[in-house]
């Protein structure tokens, strides 16, 4: 009930003129960089990100989270409209996206791809604020070495679940811990790994690194490929029409269900549910031969299931400060920057904020639904926009956005240099998630582990040896096993579907 | 460019098994300054440095699947289009500070837009200018972001 409360407070907080702008804007650029081939959530908020730096915390956020949906909606456009899919929880959304684009009925695809990504937000933030505020209670019992568990055994988790070697996925984590080590001491207050360096003693700035690996490393990728700009199919009507609802209703509710619920879960990616939903659609379906024909089911399922677990994933992030992807890793780091410590202790001290964000969320969702529609057809136009001026515009933007954090010319030369490791770690495959998560999470962690040592003088067992920490330890061996399970399912899958290997998002 | 006597996954492992070592230094530098063996600024470079090590000596060891085909880098006109843009962007950095903001923007806008799309001069330049006014007027005046600028002599 006090939930609601604080709710109701945080709509009346969102419904002021400038930040409804705030909200709409966020909204539109998410989804005008989410339209825009090969550009997804992370690259969005990765190009974006400098943009909203200005700004208020709660309007810089809440603009954020209004990029972050938007552009989890444009990446369903390029998936149906040219089976492009930004990501790889965007496949299943290609299978039959694509052919229904092919038979003329893009609108009806898109249509319902919206409607579908807005119940399922919706759905996804109701259980945010249902479960966020009790698991933010409970987390409140957490001292140090719990913390420190949680973080070890997110980590764990995800590392096995990007599609590649664990190996590889292990050395990506730990470079990007000693990336996050470099600056000066927690304890000492000694700079470290600065070699006699001066401009490396403020350690790397994250937001320029992140841009090097996601914005920059993007263009390289598409010079690579010689990407162009693509001819797609015409759209003739963007609603979807009675019969197309009917048949997609079901898949909605279940693909937002099935997403959310499993989302919660640390490990269980958008790619994984989107499958899941997709072969789970497949299955109850009377026809399960019109699947990769055009059936409207095989659009619905997924794309509620994608964005189900992409609201599921605010909850360890709000209440535990634990990303589930690597969107949301930057946007942890984004709430980093305006000073904010996601976990139990932000919906004590900054609970205000964290509700006028939530709201925010609800109203971003309805903007989409209403805006994306009837725009369809100008974000389909975008699309058109030739690589010859976008990888310019990207390349220039990611220079100038990295300055602007700290008005240093080293960050941009940092935001390069990353966009170059990033196209060889893709061109490698050396997974780019764990070292963005050890990345934003190193700091945290590092201060965490050193707490707990100093509790316990020294003695590495009170990890075991208390209650909580000790269950989450059980828990993780627990779900452990599921995710392995689900991943070695949807890695075979996607090879299935594509041919190739690709990273999970 | 294809690597034929040492596979891409070894150099990685190589050079993890390199940055370990550096962090396993840097852990000992700075060990005198922490107060027991695992509290400490060194405790997590030490950490770090002995894991990686490890983890590389795996994917040193690994076997390596004969089925699997290393990548290629781009060779030819792609390679030199992906260099020459980078190389604008480092240029970029060193011309701001001598020529400022709109001068330096305008010209690696020219370089990039020609390099990539293979436009005219003339559509280039013409490009150039709108975009790097646009970015003018979002990062300079509404964000106020202090770019160098030239200190004109008269």
């Amino acid at each position: 009930m006090e939930s609601i409360m604080y709710l109701l407070h945080g709509f009346s907080e969102v419904l002021t003129p400038f930040n409804l702008l705030i909200v709409v804007m966020g909204s539109l650029l998410g989804t005008l960089v989410g339209v825009l081939p090969g550009l997804g959530p992370t690259s969005a908020i990765a190009i974006l990100l400098p943009l909203t730096t200005i700004l208020e915390p709660a309007q810089g956020i809440m603009m954020m989270a209004g990029i972050y949906y938007g552009s989890m909606y444009g990446g369903s456009t390029t998936a149906i409209l040219m089976n492009i899919p930004g990501e790889a929880s965007s496949v299943p959304t290609t299978l039959d996206g694509y052919p229904l684009a092919k038979m003329g009925r893009a609108g009806a695809a898109l249509g319902v791809a919206a409607i579908g990504s807005f119940i399922a937000g919706i759905i996804g933030l109701i259980g945010l604020v249902l479960f966020a505020p009790i698991l933010a209670d409970q987390a409140l019992k957490f001292g140090p070495p719990e913390y420190f568990t949680l973080m070890l055994i997110a980590l764990f988790i995800l590392f096995n679940l990007t599609g590649f070697s664990l190996v590889k996925s292990i050395i990506m984590g730990l470079f990007g811990f000693l990336i996050s080590l470099v600056g000066i001491g927690i304890s000492s207050g000694m700079p470290r790994f600065d070699f006699g360096v001066d401009a490396i003693n403020g350690g790397f700035e994250m937001i320029s690194v992140i841009i090097g690996l996601f914005a920059i490393t993007e263009v390289l990728k598409g010079l690579e490929e010689k990407r162009v700009s693509i001819n797609h199919q015409r759209i003739k009507n963007a609603y979807p029409n009675k019969e197309d609802m009917k048949k997609s209703f079901s898949p909605i509710l279940r693909g937002s269900l099935l997403g959310f619920f499993l989302g919660i879960l640390p490990g269980v990616s958008a790619t994984i549910t989107s499958f899941l939903s997709y072969d789970l659609e497949r299955k109850v379906s009377k026809s399960p031969e019109k699947f990769g024909n055009g059936a409207i089911e095989g659009v619905a399922g997924p794309e509620s299931a994608n964005n189900a677990t992409s609201s599921g994933g605010f909850i360890p992030l709000l209440a535990l400060g634990i990303p589930a992807s690597p969107p949301l890793a930057i946007l942890l780091a984004a709430l980093m920057i305006y000073g904010l410590t996601p976990g139990p202790v932000l919906f004590e001290q900054n609970s205000q904020l964290v509700w006028t964000v939530i709201a925010s969320m609800f109203i971003g969702n309805i903007i989409l639904l209403i805006l994306n529609l009837p725009l369809i057809g100008l974000w389909a136009k975008l699309t058109e926009v030739p690589f010859g001026i976008l990888g310019p515009v990207i390349l220039m933007v990611s220079v100038i956005g990295a300055y602007t954090v700290r008005n240093s010319m080293f960050d941009v030369v940092v935001a390069i240099t990353f966009g170059i490791f990033g196209y060889l770690f893709h061109k490698f495959q050396w997974p780019l998630i764990p070292f963005v998560l050890c990345l934003v999470l190193g700091p945290k962690m590092e201060s965490s582990f050193i707490q707990s040592l100093e509790i316990s003088s020294g003695n590495v067992l009170i990890f075991f040896q208390r209650p909580i920490s000790l269950t989450l330890l059980l828990l993780a061996g627990f779900l452990m096993i599921i995710s392995i399970m689900l991943m070695k399912r949807t890695k075979k899958r996607i090879i299935q579907e594509t041919g190739e290997q690709m990273e999970f998002s | 460019m294809q690597i034929k006597f040492i596979s891409p996954d070894r150099i990685g492992a190589i050079i993890s098994i390199i940055l370990g070592c550096l962090s396993i230094f840097e852990a000992i530098r700075l060990f005198p300054y922490g107060n027991r063996i695992l509290t400490g600024d060194h405790t997590f470079p030490g950490l770090i440095g002995v894991f990686l090590v490890i983890s590389g000596g795996f994917l040193l060891f690994e076997r390596n699947s004969k089925e699997k085909k290393d990548p290629v880098l781009p060779r030819g006109r792609t390679a030199f289009i992906m260099i020459v843009s980078i190389g604008s962007l480092f240029i970029y950095c060193l011309l701001i500070e001598f020529i400022g903001y709109f001068f330096s923007t305008v010209i690696t806008f020219v370089c990039l837009i020609k390099i990539i799309g293979s436009y005219r001069w003339i559509f280039s330049i013409l490009v150039a200018g709108v975009l790097t006014t646009m970015l003018y007027f979002l990062f300079i005046v509404l964000l106020k972001t202090p770019f160098p600028s030239i200190t004109w002599p008269f």
